[in-house]
């Protein structure tokens, strides 16, 4: 029989102390697998997902940025990267900066699929490498009209994303860098 | 819960000049950053490494030190001891994440980068809420080895996330993947809130699994110390 640590017998209620904690646990568990299978069958269609961002689809993205008269802005991503989520997260469903950045550029994404199905579509895997993108996030801002771009790599924080972005855009409009240097 | 046994705790954790000196390094910094960057992101996950620093052999070392022998001699609780020690490592997370992060948005208001209220919000609560879930996955890991081996068996669990990651990604295994990222997320609890101020919409699946990862914690600290054979001619 367990014994106590003062050498007495041990009450059996005490063997259950765990009990309840072990029936949240339990219930928490069942819960959340239940959860994952409904997400896992019920996809959220895109329409349904909080999209702040007005994004454009790749092949439109020349057109839009013509009439518009702005750079566009290519968000390289994919669905395993986590620090691609947090910018999703932290900046592109964020109203206020997604308003910020649509006043700038046309906003594209180019999600890799290297992972899910071994290779990227034609024109992801063009784009990728044109812009030589070797990790993700990459944020590429290129004027379709003069072929300028400037690139980052990685997610440097919600607010230097937007001001970044902002700052890509008047670069390659203006074909200079901040510090003089032209943009190639 | 017993204030008691908390308070003892937080004491005995505030004495520790390893500690001290570990919490002085992940404090200082990152608000250095956050003054250089003009950004909070630096201080975003403060409470999570305090509540590791604070935690860290919350169990463990009374075990190795025949602390536990003597503290059961008394009318305490098991169960009551293993979430005395979580509650208050927690308390210990939270209440020092928020310190940093409030610090930081002082020193980013200084430099004229005026943190948005929301966002601000929304941090202090992923901070707090961080902080437990840290100290629940520290509490029970310690509960399993003795010393600070809970700080190896931390960092060791998630160094397997990352090489299981990587293979499953060379092997194109899905499965694996998906089993790496719950035991990521299960060793380092964390809730997002950004749909509190409407960056995008909740999850109910993040939720579950955030508490889950606390219950599950709790449950298995507590079933470990009740199996626990404490005698003083153990040794």
């Amino acid at each position: 029989m367990p014994q106590t640590d003062s050498g007495a017998p041990k009450k059996q209620p005490a063997r259950f102390d765990a009990s309840w904690l072990a029936l949240i646990a339990a219930a928490l568990l069942l819960a959340y697998i239940a959860s994952r299978v409904w997400q896992n069958d019920h996809p959220a269609a895109p329409a349904q997902q909080a999209e702040a961002l007005g994004w454009v689809e790749i092949a439109q993205a020349t057109n839009v940025a013509k009439q518009t008269g702005k750079p566009v802005m290519y968000d390289f991503s994919a669905d395993w990267c986590q620090p691609c989520q947090m910018l999703k997260r932290e900046v592109f469903d964020n109203p206020v900066h997604a308003k910020a950045l649509e006043a700038s550029i046309v906003p594209v994404k180019v999600i890799d699929r290297v992972q899910e199905q071994g290779q990227n579509p034609p024109d992801i895997a063009e784009l990728q490498q044109r812009f030589a993108v070797d990790g993700f996030p990459t944020l590429v801002v290129v004027d379709p009209a003069s072929g300028r771009s400037v690139k980052t790599v990685g997610f440097m924080g919600a607010e230097e994303t937007v001001a970044w972005a902002k700052q890509a855009a008047n670069t390659v409009r203006l074909g200079v860098n901040p510090d003089g240097t032209p943009v190639r | 819960m017993n204030p008691t046994l908390m308070l003892n705790f937080t004491r005995n954790r505030v004495q520790s000049p390893m500690r001290l000196m570990l919490f002085f390094l992940a404090f200082v910094p990152p608000i250095v950053m956050a003054l250089i960057a003009r950004s909070l992101q630096p201080v975003q996950a403060g409470s999570a490494v305090f509540a590791l620093i604070f935690t860290a052999g919350a169990v463990g070392q009374d075990v190795s030190s025949g602390v536990l022998q003597l503290l059961f001699a008394r009318p305490v609780g098991r169960r009551e001891y293993v979430l005395s020690r979580w509650a208050a490592g927690g308390l210990i997370g939270a209440a020092l994440g928020i310190a940093q992060l409030l610090l930081a948005s002082l020193v980013v208001l200084s430099r004229g980068a005026a943190p948005d209220p929301s966002t601000l919000l929304r941090l202090v609560l992923e901070n707090a809420l961080g902080g437990f879930g840290t100290a629940a996955v520290m509490v029970m890991l310690s509960t399993l080895v003795g010393g600070l081996g809970d700080v190896a068996l931390w960092v060791f669990g998630l160094m397997s996330t990352q090489i299981l990651t990587m293979a499953a990604m060379a092997k194109q295994w899905d499965w694996l993947r998906k089993a790496a990222d719950e035991l990521r997320a299960f060793l380092q609890p964390e809730l997002p809130l950004g749909w509190l101020s409407g960056m995008g919409s909740a999850d109910v699946a993040v939720i579950l699994r955030f508490f889950l990862a606390i219950a599950l914690s709790l449950a298995i600290a507590v079933t470990m110390m009740q199996r626990k054979e404490l005698s003083y001619a153990a040794d």
